[in-house]
């Protein structure tokens, strides 16, 4: 049986290799807070972190998943120790219907780290602080989720700011 | 503000201790013709909805007919409340209502429409179909139209409240033996000042609900607010950021089973048999296969599983009547009646078009059917619990939702219970609207009976979402405007095939001295839904693409041309003014070769103007910036009100650039997000909303900035020398 990590935790799941691992997370774990949008990967709304990067889970079958740690909008953050971009998302008051925001912020969240980590190894510590705050355009060339809402000014405005929070 | 007759305060000993407010309305002396009045008295005497209840502990609880979809109507509910009560805002909490009579608010927006003969136009539709196709008010419980705040908020919730605090007023003076203008609201107390007594509203709310009501409360005053006009923070916005919010989609009941659809390639198709039955039945986990309204279901234990079989399913379709029917054969049959004078109705005439004479400008338009696609695909869920039939879905209507389950199943209503949910997106698809609304309720009921009546939930594939919807109709119009020698237009002449419920939105503001707007509409076999800002997302397009071509032909910047054409007082000139000045506004092109292009247009009793700066690439927009006025009379949140702004202009967007849905061999073509496009970060212009105050009572939101990009875009690209005429501009 497959075996996953999800949130830090490990799980046995009895499934077809095809299935998706949305439907996984979703039906076998409970964990509801990964959303299904179009389930083509044209969305973005099912995105979770696979090794800290963005991922659709809509078109990964479980099988090819593996050993890698699965992350999930529930184990992003919490109420109690929110994630800086879901601080900003709450400053922003970024959502309006919600739908698509738990997989907007961990597009948002795994674009800022991995932004972080590059930097780091191509030019030394020494120009994080230059490099820190992304630009409006590096936003939207990073994140292309859907939100049928029009959140956009505000997604962007709270992925700038976060950004300065996460490095 | 007075209660007429027919609309009631009551009040009462609420549940569990405490005062409950709300209106009752009576409907005997309705004057509609007969079949609307016969309804009407079957409905007498049993409309009451207790909203707004003072518990023992001096919280308020305000229950709310209003679902949400995220346009932030809860917020706006308590706000309004909070402020009348005059309690801190820690003290209020709103709850969505019981899908139940009770709560109906259909009765409220009949109230209204009978004794406020200002309120026409949607209104009026949205009342009238509860009618002829809902059957009757009592099963309305409706969010859309923008009336959320309109009417059930600041008509009704905030009288009854003013009614509770001068119930509350009234207790505490008799229990203190003080003249009432002797007292003040404190932090959820009545204060007797100058003896330093109180009684919090909860000790008095038990002896206030022995009171008589006060049927004229008087109203605060707008210059004592400090909740409304206040952005307080949506009571959801924690659940929304950290993915605690339950969807309809999640809705987990134990043992559920799910149903997936694979749809007919006919726009209400059906299917006369499944050809590889035992096939999908030897598939993994799956339990069921049925032919079901517009397709077949398959019943599996994960919805990818059930999917999966569906589109395995292999059946047979019966030949559809509209088999032969494109979007071109469709367009040329408005194109034909256009050219048939008999077939067209006037809305509007004034003067005479006929005899002007100048300089003549003609032009046509075209827009597509539109889908709605929220995020959120359609879903449902059936079970049985505790003796009744359990269902649960977002909606805007959820009452008549519960009502058409009862209906299909032959049950009644204390054999149903419904569970509505905060809905991932809607734009008028989850209106419900009447029975062809519930097409995705129908098929799970199916489904559910079919698979043995285990707890069962049905989810719809974004293919089958894209092609079972219900759309924004397709349309066409003609225009014929003259101009005198000074550039001002003396004649208009638009004929348009396009539905005109509304004749409000749909004929121009401007003061043309000689107008005759012409309609002709026939339904096709397209099925129509109300879809965000309703006809106006046709007509603006239209009337903001004309005016702006007969601006182009006298020489005149449009903006001014536009301020010029209107009369003295009206809206819409504030609003082109404040769009003028943030925007910076510039007629012609531009020093880095983008130009501006503008539109203005009055809906759901708010103005609106915005400016988009345009650049075109490749042959293609690229809308850099957009500025956006608006004024919205009274502004309850303004945070909430700059979303609805920055949300509808994205929404009218992706329609100007991308939206289209073909019809093809009668059944619609697109099927996802890769052909049913849709704006995202890339091509989000920075959006800049101002709003002007004006302390008048609220005008709508959630729908009013939709529909002016697709011309103001048009208008700008013309700057350019490239004026599209139809939608979408890239498709
Ligand atoms: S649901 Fe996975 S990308 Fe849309
Ligand atoms: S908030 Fe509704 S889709 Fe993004």
């Amino acid at each position: 049986m497959p075996k996953l990590t999800v949130n830090g935790s490990e799980y046995e799941v009895d499934v077809e290799p095809a299935m998706p691992l949305l439907w996984v997370l979703r039906e076998e774990l409970g964990l509801r807070g990964t959303k299904f949008g179009c389930g083509k990967g044209l969305c973005g709304a099912c995105t979770v972190h696979i090794n800290g990067r963005a991922v659709r889970s809509c078109i990964l079958p479980i099988a090819s998943v593996g050993e890698a740690e699965v992350t999930t909008i529930e184990g992003l953050g919490t109420a109690e120790a929110p994630h800086p971009v879901q601080e900003q998302w709450i400053r922003h008051r970024v959502p309006q219907c919600g739908y698509c925001q738990p997989g907007m912020q961990m597009s948002a969240a795994a674009f800022l780290a991995g932004r972080t980590s590059q930097d780091d190894m191509a030019e030394g510590p020494d120009s994080l602080n230059n490099r820190a705050t992304v630009t409006d355009a590096e936003v939207a060339a990073a994140i292309t989720n859907i939100c049928r809402c029009g959140c956009y000014e505000r997604i962007r405005r709270a992925v700038v700011d976060a950004s300065k929070e996460v490095s | 503000m007075s209660v007429t007759r027919r609309r009631v305060l009551i009040a009462g000993a609420a549940v569990g201790g405490g005062l409950a407010v709300g209106l009752a309305v009576g409907l005997a002396t309705v004057n509609f013709h007969d079949r609307r009045a016969h309804q009407a008295a079957d409905l007498e005497g049993d409309l009451v909805a207790l909203w707004v209840q003072i518990r023992p502990d001096s919280t308020v609880v305000v229950l709310s007919p209003h679902t949400e979809m995220g346009q932030g109507a809860h917020l706006g509910l308590a706000q309004i409340v909070a402020e009348e009560l005059d309690i801190p805002w820690e003290r209020i909490e709103v709850r969505q209502a019981p899908v139940e009579t009770g709560f109906s608010n259909g009765n409220v927006i009949q109230g209204f429409v009978l004794a406020d003969q200002k309120l026409t136009g949607f209104f009026q539709r949205v009342v009238e179909n509860a009618f002829f196709l809902g059957g009757d008010l009592l099963t309305m419980q409706m969010t859309g139209g923008s009336t959320s705040l309109r009417f059930t908020g600041w008509r009704s919730m905030r009288v009854a409240a003013a009614a509770a605090k001068q119930m509350l007023f009234a207790a505490a003076a008799a229990e203190l033996d003080v003249n009432v203008t002797e007292l003040v609201a404190e932090d959820a107390h009545v204060v007797h000042e100058s003896s330093g007594r109180s009684l919090s509203y909860g000790a008095l709310a038990p002896i206030a609900a022995q009171l008589p009501v006060p049927q004229s409360p008087v109203t605060k005053d707008a210059s004592m607010y400090r909740h409304v006009g206040k952005s307080h923070v949506r009571p959801d916005l924690a659940d929304k950021v950290f993915g605690t919010t339950e969807y309809g989609i999640d809705r987990d009941v134990s043992g559920m089973q799910f149903a997936a659809i694979i749809g007919t390639q006919q726009i209400r198709g059906s299917v006369v048999s499944i050809e590889n039955e035992a096939d999908i039945l030897a598939m993994r986990d799956v339990a069921a296969v049925t032919i079901v309204q517009e397709g077949v279901a398959v019943v599996a234990d994960n919805p990818w599983r059930a999917q999966q079989a569906a589109n395995a399913v292999k059946f047979v379709e019966a030949p559809g009547p509209n088999a032969a029917h494109d979007t071109a054969s469709l367009r040329a049959l408005m194109e034909a009646a256009l050219d048939d004078d008999e077939r067209m109705t006037e809305i509007m005439s004034r003067g005479d078009v006929t005899t002007q004479t100048g300089k003549t400008v003609e032009a046509s338009y075209f827009v597509p059917f539109l889908a709605h696609a929220p995020m959120e695909p359609m879903n449902g869920t059936l079970w049985r619990e505790g003796g009744r039939v359990h269902g649960a879905s977002g909606g805007q209507n959820p009452l008549m939702t519960k009502n058409f389950v009862m209906k299909t199943l032959g049950l009644t209503a204390d054999q149903v219970a419904f569970h509505p949910h905060t809905m991932g997106g809607s734009f008028g698809r989850r209106a419900a609207g009447g029975d062809d609304m519930h097409n995705f309720i129908n098929q799970a009921i199916t489904a559910w009976q079919a698979a043995g009546e285990q707890p069962l939930k049905l989810t719809w594939s974004r293919e089958v979402e894209t092609r079972q919807d219900r759309y924004r109709k397709q349309a066409v119009a003609r225009y014929r405007g003259v101009l005198a020698e000074d550039g001002r237009p003396v004649s208009w002449q638009a004929d348009g095939y396009a539905e005109v419920n509304i004749p409000d939105d749909a004929v121009t503001a401007y003061a043309i001295p000689n107008l005759l707007q012409r309609t002709v509409h026939e339904e096709t076999f397209v099925p129509y839904a109300y879809w965000r800002s309703v006809e106006a997302s046709i007509h603006c397009f239209f009337n903001e693409s004309f005016v702006d071509e007969l601006a182009q032909a006298a020489e005149a910047d449009p903006l001014q041309y536009r301020i010029d054409l209107l009369p003295k007082g009206h809206r819409l000139r504030q609003t082109l003014a404040t769009a003028r000045d943030m925007s910076g506004w510039q007629a012609g092109v531009l020093p880095d070769g983008s130009a501006m292009g503008v539109a203005a247009y009055e809906l759901f009793g708010s103005a609106c103007c915005q400016v988009a700066r345009v650049s075109i690439i490749d042959d293609k927009p690229v809308v850099h910036e957009v500025w956006c006025a608006l004024d919205c009379g009274l502004v309850i949140n303004p945070n909430s009100v700059e979303a609805q702004m920055q949300g509808g202009m994205i929404f009218g967007l992706t329609a100007a650039l991308y939206g289209v849905i073909d019809i093809e061999d009668g059944g619609v073509k697109q099927s996802n997000f890769h052909d049913y496009r849709m704006v995202k970060l890339a091509d989000a212009p920075r959006l800049h909303v101002k709003l002007i105050e004006r302390n008048e009572s609220p005008g709508g939101v959630g729908e009013v900035a939709v529909p002016h990009l697709s011309a103001a875009v048009a208008n700008a690209m013309a700057v350019l020398g490239k004026r599209p005429r139809e939608l979408p501009i890239i498709g």
